[in-house]
């Protein structure tokens, strides 16, 4: 009996077709794009942190001083909404009579610069070692707990105090530092979230296919972890750049007269009660900054991996 | 030596049948578990010398419970866990001297769990093309185009080519994953409960294009499952593995018929097939799955055996081996003789 | 959770086998859950009833709504989830209109839940005897003397050896079987007419399993409980049920008794799941298999959601609601085909292919 004859009228053989049962869900990407259109911290936090890179990247051509150009004739004027402020310096002069805004624009390259390097760095050697000891196990993972813990055991602002003072301040120097003072968050982490991934069967494929280490650990692992490192750094940024400013605040850090914003609140120290805007300023500069990029940080992580919150 | 080993053709992998190609001899594998600087290390036997081989184009399937051991043999097979002791031959050379590229090129792994077995970060296109970027077969649109061919052969349609795992639904992925596997044309594929994972609608997909793509491409399966029903569907070669080793091995047909140790009778009995008629089978057999840890003495499955003899805790059951098959248990060594044979319970 | 009653006042006997009132009464269940992309609807016009001591079975495959219909009936779904029916009555009470405190009374007290892994529904850090002790003193009058007494006799009862010193341990020190029988134990505690078991024996090993259903049907019969089975596993079902509601897309598409299910198969649906079982002696053959996937429940949609893996679907498939065809009462299937079209090319006949590799 051919399936025809039983078939009702009006039947017709094999599937119908229809959209809802053809359309395919969001691809990660997408939903990824969805959840950050969604998210107010992300956009403000964001969006402020973007602003201010913007800035010091085109500080060369848009401030409106050289920043090191003195005018003793001009020392210590106010800022545009003071008593004694002028539209030609809006956020006033120094103790040695630069302007102040033309200051704080370098002062955010030098910091953002110094920063950016820092964690990239942190960044690279706390993934390397992480996800190198999450993948292995047994005894290299047993080394890189043990660096981790001695690097946790460290305190990081005494140890950059004391380096500081032996190697001298520089840019470079200051990056090295930081850079390799902060990198036990990456590590931590990509060890744990490696350590889960390794039992994943897809990595147990990728073996049976004849990968090799550093292939699986580039190509399958890697991709795996990217979000979670990216969650760190923009969190360790922010980080990354108090410890610049205390650092360059206890003239260990960048050396005078090169600006940057730790160091613009120490020039300011002696002049702190009768002209406050001095610290004031690029205080509230590093605190802005500071929030915007944990609001930023915040919020990428429920972006990029929601599934990892608490 | 050339990067790239051809393969066998077809016709030369048929004159060649029936021939043993992949022969396991008293393949061992112990785990050190624990052991640390307040607690001892102690030793997991989770395969203890076991012996299986298939032919070319059969399957053998591996049966047993969750902690049988049947897992841990799949991926030394894989060539991904080495043995602790015992060797792996393959066609006759052993495996330990094939380096291993070239033993990934001939026997490939399809996984239980398409959600872990498939990389979430990466398309359709990079998971089934990492073999050939692997093996350094083909590149850019070559490859893509090959990609393309295996998935029209295992059911995918073309539009999947740039999705993620995650868009994707369960016997989808099972293909995205056996593609995977077939895509360098392997001759043996170690299926580890590849459709258990799966709805039953799904499953019996998934079990048809297993079938298909053996007879298209004259492949061989080792078989990994806990499903009796599933085996006795796809398998030819039967053994049944307890607590790491096997206690009955031989052709589907015979083992399945005979059932000649107790634990297989109860693995049997307890396949529940869809007959309203039947009630629920009563499978006397002790409850406890013992600690792996603590394997008992003598027979690993005396305590749940209901035909136990006071020799099964002392003397571990020597091999009994004729036309039927293989099988350990005191019940066909010579203490217990063969009228005693527990089948008529 | 949202609760929206639907007030129907044409109250008619619902499935079952005639005597007496059901025990649990599900008239018209619809949950919706809002997801991020939309409106989930994951039942839509569910209806079946239990009777005392009969064993239910709702099967089908995973997002088919089987467990949330159990979990609605439970009043146990998240607070996305809005919930409508007609009643779902329960000893003549309907669970809708229930306080929280009410519905409180009557978990593990009347109703009972056993899920699919025991590990996630026993509390790690208490003992087995404290958590069997702590479900009898929340709904009984009684000292916890007489509690732990109840404990020990049903440890038992679910063939628990040396129970006094079992009730001492913790849920990491038991197998997966002894934490599932741990379970049963548990909500057998306050002697419960219902027992709703979701997938109890899925994270189980074969020979395991084997024994839990029976322990299963053994306290069923010994404690006159009514139980709904909910399973994705046609041969549990074949094995326990007494009435079953096969499950597709969020509907119940057929309904009867075990015998009437596996013998004469209505839906497109069932009788393609049937096919897909591979039975002994169907080595060699291909398996029948259901082509395509399971649609997406998110947002509208309507019509049969069988249609797109359906060799019968046509134009007529596609458009309204397809309602229950009722043969007798409590079987029915949801298909516009006539009843007993191509039974006898689409099936086989389990009685006899099956019966001869049963040992017994």
């Amino acid at each position: 009996m051919a399936i025809s004859d039983i078939n009702p009228a009006g039947f017709v053989r094999g599937p119908a077709s229809d959209e809802i049962f053809e359309a395919l869900p969001p691809s990660p990407r997408e939903l990824m794009r969805r959840r950050a259109r969604s998210h107010g911290g992300l956009i403000f936090g964001g969006g402020f942190v973007l602003l201010v890179v913007a800035l010091a990247i085109l500080t060369p051509w848009i401030a409106p001083y050289d920043p090191y150009n003195q005018d003793l004739s001009a020392r210590l004027i106010d800022p545009i909404w003071g008593a004694k402020g002028s539209w030609a310096h809006l956020l006033g002069t120094d103790a040695l009579g630069r302007d102040f805004l033309s200051r704080l624009m370098y002062g955010a390259r030098v910091s953002l610069t110094i920063s950016a390097c820092a964690s990239l760095i942190s960044a690279i050697v706390g993934a390397t070692l992480g996800i190198v000891g999450g993948y292995f196990g047994g005894r290299i993972d047993g080394f890189v707990s043990y660096l981790i813990n001695v690097k946790l055991s460290l305190p990081p602002l005494l140890v950059s105090l004391s380096l500081v003072s032996v190697v001298g301040g520089s840019v470079t120097a200051l990056i090295f530092i930081i850079g390799f003072l902060t990198w036990d968050r990456y590590a931590v982490v990509t060890r744990s979230v490696s350590m889960q991934l390794r039992n994943q069967e897809f990595i147990a494929a990728a073996q049976a296919v004849g990968a090799s280490h550093t292939r699986i650990l580039l190509t399958e692992l890697l991709p795996n972890v990217m979000n979670q490192i990216i969650v760190i750094a923009s969190l360790e940024m922010a980080v990354v750049i108090l410890i610049e400013s205390v650092l360059s605040f206890l003239g260990l850090g960048v050396q005078p007269p090169t600006p940057s914003w730790g160091l613009l609140v120490a020039e300011g120290r002696s002049f702190m009660f009768f002209k406050p805007y001095l610290i004031v300023i690029p205080g509230l500069t590093i605190f802005l900054m500071v929030i915007a990029i944990n609001l930023a940080g915040d919020g990428l992580r429920d972006v990029l991996s929601p599934e990892g919150r608490n | 030596m050339n990067q790239i080993i051809e393969l066998p053709g077809r016709a030369e992998r048929a004159a060649t049948d029936a021939s043993v190609l992949l022969d396991c001899r008293n393949l061992s594998r112990t785990f050190i578990v624990g052991g640390s600087l307040f607690s001892k290390a102690k030793e997991l036997r989770a395969v203890d010398r076991v012996n299986v081989s298939v032919r070319r184009g059969e399957v053998l399937a591996i049966v047993g419970e969750s902690g049988s051991g049947k897992t841990t043999l799949g991926r030394m097979m894989l060539g991904i866990l080495p043995p602790t002791s015992g060797e792996m031959l393959l066609d006759g050379k052993p495996v330990s001297g094939i380096d291993r590229k070239t033993l990934a090129r001939r026997i490939q792994p399809i996984f239980q769990d398409p959600y872990s077995s498939l990389n979430p970060r990466k398309t359709v296109a990079q998971i089934i093309g990492l073999p050939l970027a692997v093996h350094g077969i083909e590149a850019g649109a070559a490859r893509d185009r090959r990609v393309e061919e295996i998935m029209e052969r295992v059911g995918l349609s073309r539009r999947l080519i740039h999705s993620y795992p995650n868009q994707l639904s369960g016997g989808q992925r099972q293909r995205v994953a056996i593609a995977r596997a077939l895509v360098v044309q392997p001759e043996i594929v170690v299926c580890d409960e590849p459709t258990s994972a799966l709805d039953v609608s799904v499953q019996a997909q998934i079990l048809n294009l297993l079938v298909d793509l053996r007879n298209e491409f004259n492949l061989t399966y080792i078989f990994i499952s806990h499903d009796l029903g599933v085996v006795e569907y796809i398998a030819d070669q039967l053994a049944v593995m307890y607590m790491g080793q096997v206690v009955e091995a031989g052709p589907r047909h015979e083992v399945l018929e005979q059932r000649r140790h107790p634990y297989t009778q109860a693995l049997l009995g307890s396949v529940l097939t869809p007959d309203p008629s039947l009630g629920l089978p009563d499978l006397q057999i002790g409850r406890g799955f013992p600690d792996i840890m603590h394997p008992p003495s003598g027979c690993h499955f005396h305590p749940r055996c209901p035909s136990a003899m006071p020799v099964c805790s002392a003397v571990e059951p020597p091999a009994f081996r004729d036309s039927a098959g293989l099988v350990h248990c005191h019940l066909f060594s010579g203490e217990g003789s063969s009228a005693t044979r527990p089948i008529a319970q | 959770m949202t609760i929206t009653q639907v007030r129907d006042t044409s109250v008619q006997p619902n499935g079952g086998s005639g005597h007496g009132a059901p025990l649990l009464d599900v008239r018209g269940l619809t949950v919706d859950i809002a997801v991020p992309a939309g409106t989930l609807h994951a039942v839509s016009d569910v209806s079946f009833a239990v009777n005392p001591g009969e064993t239910f079975c709702i099967v089908g495959e995973s997002g088919c709504g089987k467990t949330i219909t159990s979990l609605a009936v439970m009043r146990l779904l998240p607070k996305t989830a809005r919930i409508a029916a007609q009643r779902i009555l329960f000893e003549g009470r309907d669970l809708l209109g229930l306080s929280d405190k009410e519905i409180l009374g009557l978990r593990g007290n009347r109703l009972g839940m056993i899920f699919q892994d025991p590990m996630t529904s026993l509390n790690p850090v208490f003992t087995i005897g404290n958590q069997l002790e702590e479900v009898y003193l929340r709904h009984r009058n009684s000292g916890r003397r007489e509690a732990r007494e109840r404990a020990e006799f049903l440890l038992e009862k679910v063939g628990i050896q040396s129970p006094a010193m079992r009730l001492g341990q913790y849920p990491h020190q038991l197998s997966g079987g002894l934490r599932q029988r741990m379970m049963i134990a548990m909500t057998l505690m306050c002697e419960p007419a219902l027992l709703i078991a979701d997938e109890p024996t899925t994270a189980l090993d074969v020979t395991v399993q084997a024994q839990i259903l029976q322990l299963l049907k053994n306290l069923q019969r010994e404690f006159r409980t009514a139980l709904i089975l909910i399973t994705h596993d046609l041969g549990i079902v074949a094995r326990m049920a007494d009435r079953v509601a096969i499950m597709y897309a969020g509907r119940v598409v057929e309904t009867g008794t075990s015998a009437e299910i596996f013998a004469a198969p209505q839906h497109p649906y069932t009788r393609g799941l049937l096919a897909c079982i591979p039975v002994p002696g169907s080595q060699g053959k291909r398996l029948g298999s259901i082509p395509g996937i399971v649609p997406s429940l998110i947002g509208e949609n309507e019509g049969c959601m069988f249609r797109n893996r359906c060799p019968y679907a046509g134009e007529s498939c596609r458009h309204g609601e397809i309602a229950l065809r009722e043969l007798s009462p409590g079987r029915g299937y949801r298909c516009i085909l006539e009843p007993g079209h191509a039974i006898s090319e689409a099936t086989r006949e389990p009685a006899t292919t099956a019966s001869q590799a049963t040992v017994q």
